[in-house]
């Protein structure tokens, strides 16, 4: 509970509302229409609300946190006064990377587990959890990368080749569907997003680490 | 004059660049409003960051508070020091909101309504702006320390470290800031002491107990304000120089003799 607080109170406002509530909704809402029509259909529109939610995700990530894990802005001195900084920043990293997974994976998911309840032909819920798994990768490399780097240049770089990584981990696992290669490509993602975890708040932690210095070691 | 020390340190060093910081012996007094003097580059934010422990890269004993050895040794230290700084103090994107909601979270002593009353008694908290969120980097400099001060005050420290706290006020909050320094200490008994750099020596003397005068990364000169007064009676015809006329001497003269003049 602590740590969701902490997350909640780092964010500005404008960022929760969309990040949490209305971007999620419009994806929500978008899974639902998707398994009405035929697989291809349904994987289309699920890859152009990943996109939507990634480009989301990442605008955020960037006018808020952006560059925090560079010397060139640090995390604040209000912060580096405090004797529970560390813990503050692991909270914040934990709460965040769960938030991430957790509205991510159910965006996509649910819309096909209620519709496969209702007995819907064309609902495919592991496709929905594996293109969730992949977005949220995805979105958590993008938030790593946008810490550590102060280039507003690299904001279309990372964003691209994000999107890249995305469209083909989600394309086989939707085209390979029917094969047992899709578990393959999913246990990639889930692995990919795993690691992608430790790293954000490993890099976190380090960067308010590193701040209580002048000369990084 | 007897007094024990809220913080000593032995042996400060640290260099950075071509900047050397050089304290062989430091003794804050507790319980007195010391000032901490000298040009720009004399290593004041320097120091006060290692005094505070946003900077652990300085080499060095300490003491806090008579008991705890170094400001890493138990959480206790940091609660007890209010820290206010110049520079990066929030993230930019924080609002007064926010801010009230992160050091909430930051310190456990800190209490809201003491908070509230601070704004309120700061004038920064007119006509209830504090409702109305505003981000940190809309606020001027002057509004920008009070808001900074309110989250120090808010908590039961026994001491504050503040850098530079009246150079961005204007002159009537820079006497609120002495009046509000002068209450802290009186509502500590003895236990509670600050030390702030400062430029404007004038408007801080009727705070100043204590006097710390810093050049190139050295004390070069300290004492209680009516001893350095006394020894340096000779400045002034009448016998009786200010805190100013003692600061400027004596950072003159010693950057007389640094450069070989």
């Amino acid at each position: 509970m602590k740590s969701f607080k902490t997350y909640l109170a780092v964010y500005p406002f404008l960022y929760k509302i969309v990040i949490i509530i209305v971007m999620p909704l419009i994806v929500f809402k978008t899974g639902f229409s998707a398994c009405l029509e035929a697989v291809l259909d349904t994987y289309i529109k699920m890859m152009a609300g990943g996109m939507i939610v990634m480009a989301a995700e990442l605008y955020g990530e960037f006018y808020s946190m952006g560059a925090i894990c560079t010397k060139k802005l640090p995390f604040g001195e209000l912060l580096m006064s405090s004797p529970y900084a560390k813990e503050f920043v692991k909270r914040f990293a934990v709460a965040d990377a769960v938030r991430k997974i957790v509205i991510n994976t159910l965006i996509f998911t649910l819309p096909q587990v209620i519709l496969m309840i209702m007995g819907e032909e064309y609902a495919r819920p592991f496709l929905g959890l594996a293109i969730g798994v992949t977005v949220s990768f995805a979105v958590l490399f993008g938030t790593w990368f946008y810490r550590n780097t102060s280039s507003p240049l690299m904001f279309m770089v990372v964003l691209l080749a994000t999107a890249f990584v995305f469209a083909f981990l989600s394309a086989f696992t939707a085209v390979l569907y029917a094969t047992f290669v899709k578990y393959i490509f999913f246990v990639i993602s889930l692995g990919l997003m795993i690691m992608m975890v430790f790293v954000s708040i490993h890099s976190l932690v380090k960067s308010v680490e590193g701040d209580f210095y002048d000369i990084r070691h | 004059m007897n007094y024990s020390d809220v913080i000593t340190g032995i042996g400060i060093h640290k260099s950075y660049g071509k900047f050397e910081l050089s304290i062989p012996e430091l003794h804050i007094p507790k319980g007195y409003a010391t000032a901490l003097i000298g040009e720009n580059g004399a290593g004041k934010t320097t120091l006060l960051n290692i005094l505070a422990g946003i900077r652990l890269d300085a080499k060095g004993d300490f003491t806090y508070f008579e008991k705890y050895k170094g400001i890493e040794s138990d959480k206790a230290v940091k609660e007890k020091i209010g820290y206010v700084g110049p520079d990066n103090y929030y993230l930019p994107h924080w609002n007064t909101k926010q801010v009230k909601e992160i050091t909430s979270l930051l310190f456990n002593s800190f209490d809201a309504n003491r908070f509230d009353l601070f704004a309120r008694e700061l004038a920064l908290d007119m006509e209830g702006n504090m409702n109305l969120p505003k981000k940190v980097t809309e606020l001027s400099d002057g509004n920008r320390m009070k808001l900074m001060l309110c989250g120090v005050l808010a908590r039961d420290t026994e001491m504050l470290l503040l850098d530079e706290p009246a150079s961005p006020l204007d002159p009537l909050m820079r006497d609120k800031l002495c009046e509000l320094i002068r209450n802290y200490m009186n509502e500590g008994a003895g236990e509670r002491s600050a030390f702030f750099s400062t430029h404007n020596v004038a408007d801080m003397e009727a705070v100043t107990d204590y006097a710390m005068i810093m050049e190139n990364g050295t004390i070069v000169e300290q004492g209680f304000v009516n001893e350095l007064k006394e020894k340096y009676a000779h400045l002034k015809e009448d016998g009786k120089p200010t805190l100013t006329d003692i600061s400027v001497a004596v950072m003159k003269e010693h950057t007389r003799l640094r450069l070989g003049m």
